[in-house]
């Protein structure tokens, strides 16, 4: 059983949440980590699919970021990137061989890994050279915590191991009342708005229907869809996170007023953007930088490594043409907003929109950048029919 | 607290409460969800469905006689699609009083078919079964077995539930089980009945499995027990048959050398622009005069092989009158069919030992090929169809 898949789910959850919240009362603070490792553990073992795939990844994970960073030291971090992604990306590659005649992914594939992998490299991206692995049992709960297994949020290990140290301090009425609001408004989300959407309103129209309204209608359902759906599936993972004792990050905030595109992403899968932004953006304009050809191009510079970072976040999803076009289309939208932002910033004035009053200029960009992103999720949906 | 208890506490309770009674209550639960039109028609004179997610209504009477003739029931794959005056369920149904009736399309493979037949065991004895068997489910990705949206396109809760609710059939229950479980997780919000098998193979591989999953079987087992109450009052099929007919012998000849003379003519006549005998369309369309390869899976892991296997212990256990159709596949297309020829082989022999009939149309040598029984790659052709035709008229003797 997946996480969130069936209300057995929720009953599991809610008695993880008493034994925690009880244990409390018996327990020295400082085991907080011990239990949460043994519920993680009963999940992974018992009510887990693949807990066999789920345990190895977390043990390779771990003992290779120990050998790569403290063994064997590697000063270029790509080479231990590829060693740590290299599950996912046999799973991304669907890689055969002659003896095995079926997709590899039968065997290697497994609820999850995607979000484990972007942790596992989170990890060690922000481990220092000569910092001491972290302790395993927190680095279990890191990528096993249950509410997150799934879908995320993609939590950093410096954030989950802080909440974790006062675990129990943090189980109060309060936290379980915002814990609780936020549970309500994730199966309110996913379960009840994003349910709708998908029977009432995305099969309005066949989705091989190339009229302009068809594909308007299903263009924008599917937007609404994705939202309530992913973000319900935050906000439970959010909500328990709380009343387990662990704070798990906020991942999205009303995407639909974003006004630019770097509003969106800090509005819109909040983790992934960040995750991006430091593990990928940051590192990849420092090595442009370095390069003396692009060294009188900062604009350049900066757009060439938004839109492979994008690009990224869409080989991400899977080598599908849908996925990188889609991808590539918010790298695009970032490269001229960036080039825009900055022109403005160099004339001090807006270039384009010009002394229009900022009320009318911001209704403006939140309808231009809701059509663009609407745009580029129904590529991305693989539904677009053009 | 007070706030608390107010805002969260009560309207919680008054939520469950609710629930529980709207659950509990079959009346109200009744009233508040039963389907609002009444009558549902059968065409009794139907021939062929493609599955029965969309033809739920047939499920009664899948495996059933008419009132006053006997069914043969032929199950297959995407071969059933080609409508012809000689598919089976033309040709059969309207020359011959015992009818036929066809259920499938493509990837209705062996353990849907398993799990159809399952379902019904109570009435397979003596069934007259044509199951057709298509090389091509014993091949690459596909030889991983029935995928999970074509199971549930074929068994619905009321299939599954008659399993979960017959304990005389242990050995092909838990094997039902066991691959149910093996496609569990690619199933988007799962049925109780598809829940309650696969929290039984949980039960059973630990002491912690069954603490943890012995609770959550019994609240789906009574919930089940509610939606099964109400969907008997829901569908109420009359006139239902369960006792088998005679197979009636109609006086009738037919000239078969001349039907197979003319149909495989025309089958030739439509493919000029290649010699490979399939159809001009086709071939411009798909094959372009470009070869392929099947890729073969060694037994061990050849899912489709075991479900094969359980499918054919399961008909002779249940002493159904069961027979197969293996078809070929176009040997100037696919370059080393001659590979696949073992397991062909070894299908044949499990049919055979077994005792059931089978007609194998399986031949990898393109020399040897009889040209015109397929019309494309791996779909039999008029002329294929009239083979079929002989061979069930002649097993479950149609004509005098």
């Amino acid at each position: 059983m997946l996480p969130f898949s069936s209300f057995e789910f929720f009953i599991i959850m809610a008695i993880f949440i008493t034994i925690i919240a009880l244990s409390k009362y018996f327990l020295k603070s400082n085991y907080y980590k011990h239990l949460l490792v043994a519920l993680n553990i009963l999940f992974l073992a018992v009510i887990f699919p693949k807990p066999y795939h789920f345990i190895s990844l977390i043990l390779f994970s771990y003992f290779a970021t120990y050998i790569i960073s403290d063994i064997f030291k590697f000063k270029n971090k790509i080479w231990g990137i590829l060693i740590l992604l290299l599950p996912m990306l046999l799973v991304k590659f669907d890689i055969r061989f002659d003896f095995y005649p079926f997709k590899l992914n039968n065997i290697l594939s497994f609820a999850g890994l995607s979000y484990a992998s972007f942790r596992i490299i989170g990890y060690y991206m922000d481990k220092a050279p000569n910092e001491k692995m972290a302790d395993f049992v927190s680095y279990f709960n890191f990528l096993s915590f249950t509410p997150t297994l799934l879908i995320g949020p993609i939590d950093r290990f410096g954030r989950f191991k802080t909440s974790q140290d006062i675990g129990f301090l943090s189980i109060n009425s309060e936290n379980f009342i915002i814990g609780w609001n936020s549970l309500v408004k994730g199966i309110a989300f996913k379960y009840i708005i994003a349910e709708l959407i998908d029977r009432y309103w995305m099969s309005l129209y066949s989705i091989e229907s190339k009229e302009i309204l068809h594909l308007a209608n299903n263009m924008y359902s599917y937007y609404f869809y994705l939202f309530f759906d992913f973000a319900g599936y935050s906000f439970m993972a959010l909500g328990i996170g709380k009343m387990m004792g662990i704070n798990v990050p906020i991942n999205f905030t009303n995407p639909f007023v974003a006004v630019n595109p770097q509003d969106f992403w800090r509005r819109f899968h909040i983790s992934l953007g960040d995750w991006l932004k430091d593990y990928f953006f940051t590192p990849l304009y420092m090595f442009l930088t370095r390069k003396k050809s692009l060294k009188k191009y900062p604009i350049t510079r900066q757009n060439i490594a938004l839109i492979l970072t994008f690009l990224l976040m869409g080989c991400w999803n899977g080598f599908q043409f849908n996925y990188i076009l889609s991808g590539f289309l918010f790298g695009l939208f970032s490269a001229v907003h960036n080039t825009y932002a900055i022109m403005c910033k160099k004339k001090g004035k807006d270039v384009f929109f010009g002394k229009m009053n900022p009320k009318i200029v911001k209704i403006i960009s939140i309808f231009i950048m809701f059509n663009l992103v609407s745009i580029a999720l129904y590529i991305f949906s693989g539904k677009c029919p053009l | 607290m007070k706030k608390c208890f107010f805002i969260y506490f009560l309207p919680l309770f008054f939520a469950i409460t609710l629930l529980v009674i709207i659950v509990f209550k079959t009346n109200i639960n009744s009233f508040l969800f039963q389907p609002r039109s009444a009558n549902y028609s059968i065409d009794s004179t139907y021939h062929y469905i493609e599955n029965f997610q969309g033809n739920q209504y047939y499920e009664e009477q899948f495996l059933l006689s008419n009132s006053n003739s006997e069914n043969i029931f032929l199950l297959g794959s995407s071969e059933l699609g080609v409508n012809t005056e000689a598919t089976p369920y033309n040709f059969i149904t309207k020359n011959f009083k015992t009818k036929l009736r066809a259920v499938g399309h493509a990837g209705n493979q062996c353990f849907s078919i398993y799990s159809q037949l399952l379902a019904n065991e109570n009435r397979l004895n003596n069934a007259p079964i044509v199951i057709i068997l298509s090389p091509g489910w014993f091949i690459s990705e596909t030889a991983n077995g029935t995928t999970a949206s074509l199971f549930l396109e074929f068994n619905s809760s009321r299939f599954l539930n008659s399993i979960i609710n017959n304990d005389s059939i242990a050995n092909f229950k838990q094997y039902e089980i066991e691959r149910i479980s093996s496609f569990y997780d690619k199933i988007i919000n799962p049925d109780l009945s598809l829940k309650i098998l696969y929290f039984e193979k949980k039960l059973s591989e630990s002491f912690l499995h069954k603490i943890v999953y012995f609770p959550f079987i019994k609240t789906c087992k009574t919930l089940n027990n509610v939606k099964l109450k109400l969907q008997s009052n829901n569908l109420k099929i009359k006139n239902k048959r369960h006792d088998r007919l005679p197979i009636i012998s109609d006086s009738f000849i037919i000239n078969w050398d001349s039907l197979f003379t003319y149909s495989k003519q025309k089958q030739i006549e439509s493919c000029t622009n290649n010699n490979w005998f399939i159809y001009n369309e086709y071939f411009n369309n798909y094959i372009k005069g470009r070869t392929s390869t099947v890729s073969i899976v060694k037994d061990e892991i050849n899912q489709e092989l075991k479900d094969f296997k359980m499918l054919v212990k399961l008909l002779k256990t249940k002493k159904t009158k069961a027979s197969f159709i293996i078809l070929p596949i176009n040997p100037c297309y696919y370059r080393n069919s001659n590979e696949l020829t073992p397991l062909i082989k070894s299908l044949e022999s499990e049919i055979s030992l077994n005792n059931f009939s089978c007609l194998s149309f399986w031949n990898s040598d393109s020399t040897t090929f009889d040209n015109g029984i397929l019309t494309d790659i791996m779909h039999l052709s008029s002329y294929g169809w009239y083979k079929v035709d002989k061979f069930i008229i002649e097993t479950y003797n149609l004509a005098k």
